[in-house]
């Protein structure tokens, strides 16, 4: 049975190169100095360990040259690797666009089926570092419970990371609703100042409006007094031109009436009546003797006529008259003759004593009429000081009307003043109000719009995301809480197979270990062992004398590698049938090389292995693989 | 109530056994963690109705 290696562009090697190796023995692959011998078992390594993932092994595997980069040959862009075996086919490429891939492999392959310089059992060994919690924390199957009990252990610290998220955000809720409430109170209280702004505006307006009313009453009272005092100005002003009219016509009047006084002449009237009345009372005087002369005529007649009657003679001497004879008819004829003299000169007397009378009376109605027209120009004097003093009066009204007026033409002007600043005054308060309203409202909108978001966050605050679910705080916290007894056990049951499992590869290990110091024949130590308890490897010399690891000379470290390694591959990849010896059997003598070697070659016919040993050419030459 | 421990051991045993692979595992692992979250939350969702 072989297995077939080929390579393409490894280490040194540019192009294919292949390699077949035979199972059941080792194989020695001989070559001189920097001839691709560690290429190879690199190269073999590489395709058996597949892709690594464990960060620690990753780390191995550079310090080990079973890197990408390490294995490609340096002037080529690809690199392959690939290995058949019992009817499998192994492969690891890399790709000049930096593609990489590798079929299933054993990362742990790394740790325990290369034994090389830089394995790390040996580098530790050399260091003097007795650590080997590595074997079981990398190699046994406890790894995957510890790593269960990781991934368990991310889960319990989420879990608690959100409980404590949640206490926060309750914390920060409680804070959020604090803000909350500070907020609905700020605005409450910037309600109630708008409300009462408004109120106080509404009641002011009214107030102001009032006012301006009262104010347009009182001006309307005293234009109404404007007007009262203009007009009884204008009937004053009349008045006063009536009283200046009457004045003058009371002084034309007395003009007159003074001329008339003048026009006058009492004493020509005087001298006149006493001219004229003893004239008249001359012609009076003659009359009445002419009337009385007529009577005694009438009466001589009126008694020749009773003289006649009494002698009853109808006709006789005219006792008056040189007539003789006369009648009684005749006699009447002549009284009444006499008669109508008579009463025609007392006719003529009276109207005479009436002229006369007329004549005395001219002085007395000259005297009547002077009195008279002085009377009437006292009259008229009184009536104009009347009229003079109802002008005064008047006049004196009319000032106080006009000052009155201008009183309330002033009052008015101050009034309207009044309104006007009133009115501006309204206005402007009734901006700055509007304005102050109009923060008030803006502020309210804002704290509004404040409350809103709040609450928003509250609410988005308030519910937790589990698995796509929204669940409240109390829920939350519960599942969590519940997750967390629930991850504890988990917890708890990976740890104890973790443990169980450790306990058990360290036994095997350390069993591993003893059957093959046994079959080395090591004599010098009585008992190489892993501790179960603090993992460190320890090592008793014969009659159980401990020996630090650092101590050990380096043929012993090297000695205790070899030994230790066989126990790895033994305990932990027995399955994959390689073993990989690298320039290491350079570090023992003769026999112990050969002692080695005889057990490897044991080993791999006992396990059925392809073990791969390297040594160095006598000769520089082509590289050779082939059964020891 | 022991019943179902062990079955939940069986479980875990069972998926540390099937997926020796570190990413698998995560993944199996993390769908176990899903499901039990699930399960819980279906619980608890039920007992506030129940309370509701």
């Amino acid at each position: 049975m072989k297995a077939t290696l080929k390579l393409q562009n490894i280490g040194g090697f540019k192009g294919t190169r292949q390699f077949e190796f035979d199972r059941d023995t080792v194989n020695e692959v001989v070559a001189g100095n920097a001839s691709g011998k560690t290429s190879i078992m690199r190269a073999l390594g590489a395709v058996l360990s597949g892709t690594l993932t464990h960060d620690e092994i990753i780390h191995e595997g550079i310090n080990q040259g079973v890197s990408r980069e390490s294995l490609k040959n340096i002037y080529e862009k690809d690199a392959a690797v690939s290995l058949a075996y019992d009817g499998l086919k192994q492969e690891w490429y890399m790709k000049s666009d930096g593609s990489f891939g590798a079929t299933k492999g054993d990362q742990r392959f790394l740790l325990t089926g290369m034994l090389t310089q830089e394995a790390r059992s040996i580098r530790q060994l050399i260091e003097g570092n007795p650590d080997f919690s590595w074997v079981t924390r990398l190699l046994s199957y406890a790894q995957w419970y510890a790593f269960a009990k990781a991934f368990v252990d991310s889960k319990l610290t989420s879990a608690e990371q959100e409980i404590e998220k949640i206490s926060k955000r309750q914390d920060t809720l409680v804070e959020q609703d604090r803000r909350l409430q500070a907020k609905k109170e700020e605005k409450s209280k910037l309600d109630h100042e708008r409300d009462q702004l408004a109120q106080k505006l509404d009641q002011k307006k009214r107030e102001l409006v009032e006012k301006i009313k009262s104010l347009e009453h009182q001006i309307d009272l005293r234009r109404q007094r404007v007007a009262e005092y203009q007009a009884n100005i204008s009937a004053s002003e009349q008045r006063i031109m009536n009283l200046n009219g009457r004045l003058e016509s009371n002084e034309r009047n007395v003009e007159q009436l003074k001329r008339q006084l003048e026009s006058i002449d009492l004493d020509t009237i005087r001298k006149e009546v006493r001219k004229t009345v003893p004239l008249i009372d001359n012609k009076i005087g003659s009359l009445r003797s002419e009337v009385a002369t007529l009577n005694g005529k009438k009466s001589t007649l009126t008694d020749a006529k009773s003289v006649l009657r009494q002698r009853g003679e109808v006709e006789g001497s005219c006792p008056v008259c040189e007539a003789s004879t006369v009648t009684i008819s005749f006699l009447d004829e002549k009284i009444a003759e006499y008669d109508k003299s008579i009463r025609d000169k007392e006719r003529e007397i009276q109207a005479l004593a009436a002229e006369r009378t007329r004549e005395l009376q001219k002085e007395a109605a000259a005297i009547r009429k002077i009195d008279d027209l002085n009377k009437m120009v006292r009259n008229l004097q009184v009536e104009r000081r009347d009229l003079e003093l109802r002008k005064s009066t008047e006049a004196k009204a009319l000032e106080e009307t006009r000052k009155a007026l201008a009183r309330v033409e002033h009052e008015q002007a101050d009034l309207a003043s009044e309104k006007a600043r009133l009115e501006e005054k309204t206005e402007q308060w009734e901006a700055e109000v509007h304005e102050a309203l109009q923060h008030i409202e803006r502020s309210i909108e804002a704290v509004a719009d404040e409350i809103a978001n709040q609450m928003k966050k509250i609410r988005e605050s308030s519910l937790v995301d589990i698995r796509d679910r929204r669940l409240s705080f109390s829920q939350a916290q519960k599942i969590w809480s519940e997750a967390q007894t629930k991850l504890r056990a988990w917890r708890e049951y990976f740890d104890q197979r973790q443990h169980d499992h450790e306990m058990r590869a360290i036994a095997d290990f350390n069993n591993n270990v003893k059957k093959v110091m046994a079959e080395l024949g090591f004599s010098e130590f009585d008992q190489i062992a892993i501790d179960k308890d603090d993992k460190q490897l320890k090592v008793f010399r014969p009659g159980f004398v401990r020996q630090s690891v650092e101590s050990l000379s380096t043929s012993e470290k090297y000695s205790l590698a070899i030994v230790l390694q066989i126990a790895l591959k033994e305990t932990y990849v027995p399955d994959i049938p390689f073993f990989i010896v690298d320039e290491v059997m350079v570090s023992y003598d003769g026999t112990k090389t050969g002692k080695i070697l005889d057990y490897l070659d044991r080993m791999a016919q006992e396990k059925s292995l392809y073990v791969i040993v390297t040594r160095l050419a006598e000769k520089e030459g082509k590289i050779t693989v082939k059964a020891r | 109530m022991a019943k179902e421990k062990e079955k939940e051991k069986q479980l875990l045993e069972q998926i540390i056994r099937e997926h020796p692979e570190k990413g698998k595992l995560q993944q199996e692992l993390q769908k176990l963690v899903d499901q039990m979250l699930d399960n819980i939350i279906d619980k608890e969702g039920t007992q506030s109705e129940g309370n509701a």
